[in-house]
């Protein structure tokens, strides 16, 4: 049997065939049906990750790659009968930080807020620094979904900061890209001939399965300064959060909603009280004088805008413990399950997306207080990308995942909230019609999984290459089938 | 025949025939020929292009891409007579899209014109072209990769692509990225599987490309440059790293004592005396955080102990105030010497040992460097996280067909009927080859690998193996630049 061979290979306490257990791996967050897997692996090693995929490949298994569990888009969810479900969270070692030559090597399943605590003793960090889930979310499932928040105005995506990968192919082949593919080489650069590093990130595990990911290295700042300003309307918000992003300097900007601010205003924030629309971010800099004239150039532009200047400390609060809102991304304030969506836009549709969203849900008014849902509209920068993050909540059974990273105290008063099967539907149903809206806008996503449409919003040029590209890497798709509508 | 067909496709005066403009189409720099095209075309259009692609692919017959023809690598030299080369350089379409951050070039543009044309509406691409700029086109130096000007802050022409247009072999036109969306505009380069990564750097291997977009800043409002003289290249590098770790300055370079003889010819006569020079290039949206900067350079380029003394900035402010001026006189030393780097990108830590490695080869070869009036010069410059060392070994010989029509008028009236001396060529060819192999044995890796650097024996065969699967995927018969990359 092909599980006594896998936990010969993994040892039987990184295991599990139980049916609770296997359920529990094999579903996210998104409440959608799944194939359960016939059998959970915890590799402790590349060497180890590579002979579960090639005995699971031999036998005919599918193998998929799931990180930290982050995942609202169905990407890690089997898909298949007898797949091999692989947890990468034993391979959580910071292998090495190079302040010399400004790279960090880190197994798939470290954790950003580990890799961030791991650098930041030697005085760097990468560029992207990770999500606010970064708790949990791994840096391999980052880089197989991609993902944003901390530098991403400044340094873009975590697809930005990547040097080079280690990824396991079909069969079990392990290859290295960019410079570490160099026979006497380290991951340095990404480019050295074509950069095979790209097709891997943001594949969404669907061309390989990452073992150990190089990521770029720059200075901690010396001086870190915060920005915060109130502003009339949500375009408005847009117009100045897009604007701060097209200077340069700011390492995040990102805009916070009616629904955001009236939750920080009962958190402490009381100057927030009564605050529709804010625009929060930070300035880096290698010292005081760079990162002051850096806020005061975003401060005049924002006086130019007409907005109004507020205390800084919620974002300065956020850089204070930059993964401890570990509950306020898995769920709302009162223990409604919480589910995003985004679209990518550049800036010249912001509006229409923002207009877009708005009307949409101004024509589901009556549903949407029949059920109970709330709504946020959060926003980012993204370099001077619009990443635009509307979020539904409502109350609904919370499940072991959501349950098992709170709180206790939270988790005993919320475990008893029951599923409203019409509630469900409903919320689910809306965010495949907000989403299928944002793609007629031409937004691009991360995260696509098996829940975002892909192969029928590219062209076709693109879809066939990228199947072309996918069967000769994995003739018999057996890495993660159905990701990104690949089978 | 297929000359009809081509006639027919892009008009018979941009079909040609002649031998001696084919030889001049054919060969590079790099005095070591392979073959002469059996037919150049010169298509007008992204259109044309993918037509003239379709084609000789129809008729079995390679197609090699060429851009400005500044190549020290082959990198479009045909491996075999039988093929079609295609002048890039008729397609010249800018389209700048300031508000969203993206300018859209043809494949032809060259960096010269594209800093022209966006400059004028106050905006730049970030890294924004080589020293060689007034000829090397977007197509030519995405396809080879390339750095310099605004590097230190950006990266090389890779870091700043967020979508290509590529003429696949079947004539079928591919775009990437967030270009690829059916409503999409190319304005984000991660949109699923990076597939723009794998034609970058490619050399010509993967697919022609067409049009490429490229991110766009505010043009810097505030400019300086700072230089510090040394006496040994271990002082000068150990500021050059320092500083390089900062991220701070938009170009960093080293110039060598051979250099500085040149330069004081040209009256920059404060470099009498002046062994080894650093400089650096700092940009940014005010003066405040430009002199800010500057401060911190100057600290560390005047350490003490660090050997700096800091002299005269003009030589990065004229390069700044001409970027691509200065290209034309690499063609042609003063007494006619051809001129030819070879490069190796290393990280940080390595660069000291591959200086001296070269200086030990040189040393080796002394009686031969002196015998046929060999010489080596060096060039030490950083793009944002890494380090290319960059000699350039120079002898007497005829200077072919490329820069007989393109160095400066009175370089051509003196040296353009200089016979070959190909004792000189083997020895500096050959001392080239040795110093590009003794840079992969430290691990150095290339730009420009074109056919003549040993990219495929210095990979590890399984991510090799890998590069010829794709190449295989998209070009199963061959017929794009055969021969590059070792494929």
């Amino acid at each position: 049997m092909i599980t006594d061979t896998l936990a010969t290979i993994v040892g039987a306490a990184n295991v599990v065939t139980d049916d609770a257990g296997r359920a529990f791996y094999s579903n996210d967050l998104s409440y959608t049906d799944v194939e359960t897997a016939v059998i959970v692996v915890a590799p402790g090693s590349p060497e180890e990750v590579a002979e579960v995929v090639r005995v699971a490949n031999e036998a005919g298994c599918p193998v998929v790659a799931r990180g930290g569990g982050m995942s609202y888009t169905r990407t890690f969810v089997p898909t298949r009968p007898n797949t091999v479900l692989l947890d990468m969270r034993r391979l959580d070692k910071v292998v090495e930080v190079n302040t010399d030559d400004m790279y960090v090597i880190a197994e798939a399943g470290v954790t950003w807020e580990q890799l961030y605590l791991a650098c930041a003793e030697h005085g760097v960090r990468t560029p992207f620094w990770g999500t606010l889930s970064g708790r949990y979310a791994t840096v391999g499932g980052a880089l197989s979904n991609n993902a944003l928040f901390f530098g991403s105005t400044k340094y873009g995506s975590a697809a930005e900061s990547v040097l080079g990968l280690e990824v396991v192919l079909a069969g079990g082949k392990t290859i290295r890209t960019g410079s570490w593919a160099h026979r006497s080489g380290t991951p340095f650069t990404r480019y050295y001939g074509p950069d095979l590093t790209g097709p891997f990130i943001a594949d969404t595990g669907s061309l390989g399965i990452k073992t150990r990911v190089s990521l770029k290295l720059v200075q901690l700042p010396n001086a870190s300064v915060g920005f915060a300003f109130s502003v009339p309307t949500f375009d408005a918000s847009n117009e100045l959060t897009l604007e701060i992003a097209k200077l340069g300097i700011a390492t995040e900007v990102y805009g916070f909603d009616p629904l955001y601010n009236g939750v920080f205003a009962d958190l402490g924030f009381s100057f927030l009280k009564g605050v529709d629309w804010t625009v929060f971010g930070i300035v880096d800099g290698a010292n005081d004088a760079i990162a002051d004239a850096g806020a005061a150039l975003v401060r005049d532009l924002a006086a130019r805008l007409g907005a109004e200047e507020i205390d800084p400390s919620v974002p300065m609060a956020v850089r204070a413990d930059p993964f401890g809102a570990v509950r306020s991304v898995l769920m709302g304030p009162k223990g409604e399950v919480w589910m995003p969506i985004h679209g990518i836009f550049p800036k010249s549709k912001a509006k229409a997306a923002a207009d877009a969203a708005v009307a949409y849900f101004d024509s589901k008014a009556d549903l949407i207080a029949k059920h109970d849902i709330k709504l946020s509209l959060l926003t980012l920068a993204s370099g001077t990308d619009f990443i635009f993050e509307p979020s539904f909540y409502w109350f609904d059974e919370l499940g072991a995942f959501r349950l098992e990273k709170i709180e206790k105290e939270w988790a005993d008063q919320w475990k008893t909230i029951p599923h409203v099967a019409e509630t469900r539907e409903v919320a689910l149903g809306m965010r495949k019609e907000l989403a299928a809206i944002f793609d007629e806008l031409g937004a691009v996503h991360l995260q696509i999984g098996k829940w975002y449409e892909f192969q029928s919003q590219v062209e076709p040029a693109y879809a066939e290459t990228l199947l072309a590209l996918k069967r000769a890497l994995d003739p018999d798709g057996l890495i993660n089938p159905g990701s990104l509508g690949l089978v | 025949m297929i000359t009809d067909a081509l006639r027919a496709a892009i008009g018979a005066a941009n079909v040609i025939e002649d031998a001696a403009e084919r030889e001049y189409y054919s060969w590079d720099l790099s005095q070591e020929p392979l073959q002469v095209a059996e037919i150049v075309v010169r298509p007008g259009s992204a259109e044309e292009l993918a037509a003239v692609v379709r084609i000789a692919h129809e008729q079995g017959i390679p197609v090699v891409p060429r851009g400005g023809g500044i190549s020290y690598t082959q990198g479009f030299e045909p491996s075999v007579a039988e093929t079609v080369l295609i002048d890039t350089t008729r397609l010249k379409t800018i389209e700048i899209n300031a508000e969203d951050s993206v300018v859209i070039a043809d494949a032809g543009v060259t960096w010269e014109e594209l800093y022209l044309a966006t400059s004028a509406e106050g905006v730049r691409t970030p890294y924004f072209g080589p020293l060689s700029g007034r000829f090397a086109t977007v197509g030519g130096t995405l396809s080879q990769n390339s750095l310099f000007y605004g590097s230190g802050l950006y990266g090389t022409s890779a870091d700043i692509t967020t979508g290509l247009e590529v003429a696949g072999v079947d004539g079928k036109v591919l775009r990437t990225g967030s270009w690829a969306h059916r409503n999409g505009s190319p304005f984000s380069r991660y949109y699923g599987p990076d597939l723009t990564s794998l034609f970058l750097g490619d050399t010509g291997a993967l697919g022609v490309k067409t049009r490429a977009a490229l991110k766009l800043i505010p043009l810097p409002m505030a400019n300086q440059a700072v230089s510090f003289a040394y006496d040994t290249f271990e002082q000068a590098y150990a500021a050059l790293h320092e500083a390089a770790k900062l991220e701070i300055a938009a170009e960093l370079f080293i110039f060598d004592p051979a250099n500085h003889a040149i330069y004081r010819k040209l009256g920059f006569s404060f470099l009498e005396g002046v062994e080894w020079s650093l400089h650096f290039t700092v940009e940014g949206i005010d003066d405040a955080i430009v002199d800010a900067s500057v401060d911190i350079l100057r600290g560390i380029g005047t350490r003490p102990g660090g050997g700096g003394r800091e002299i005269d900035p003009s030589l990065p402010l004229a390069m700044r105030a001409d970027p691509f001026g200065g290209g034309l006189r690499g063609f042609v030393g003063s007494e006619g010497h051809v001129r030819l780097p070879v490069h190796g990108v290393f990280p940080f830590s390595k660069v000291p040992a591959a200086q001296r490695g070269v200086v030990d080869l040189i040393a080796r070869n002394q009686d031969v460097i002196d015998r046929l009036d060999l010489r080596i010069t060096f060039l030490t410059a950083i793009t944002r996280g890494y380090c290319v060392f960059e000699p350039v070994v120079w002898w007497p010989d005829s200077i072919g067909p490329y820069r007989a029509r393109h160095a400066p008028e009175d370089a051509v009236a003196k040296f353009g009927s200089v016979p070959p001396n190909l004792e000189a060529r083997a020895a500096g060819t050959g001392l080239r080859r040795e110093i590009a192999l003794l840079m992969s044995s430290l691990g150095g890796t290339h730009l420009q690998v074109g056919k003549w650097y040993p990219y495929r024996d210095s990979l590890e065969p399984a991510t090799y193996e890998t590069v010829a699967a794709v190449k295989h995927a998209f070009d199963p018969r061959r017929l794009v630049n055969p021969g590059s990359l070792g494929l």
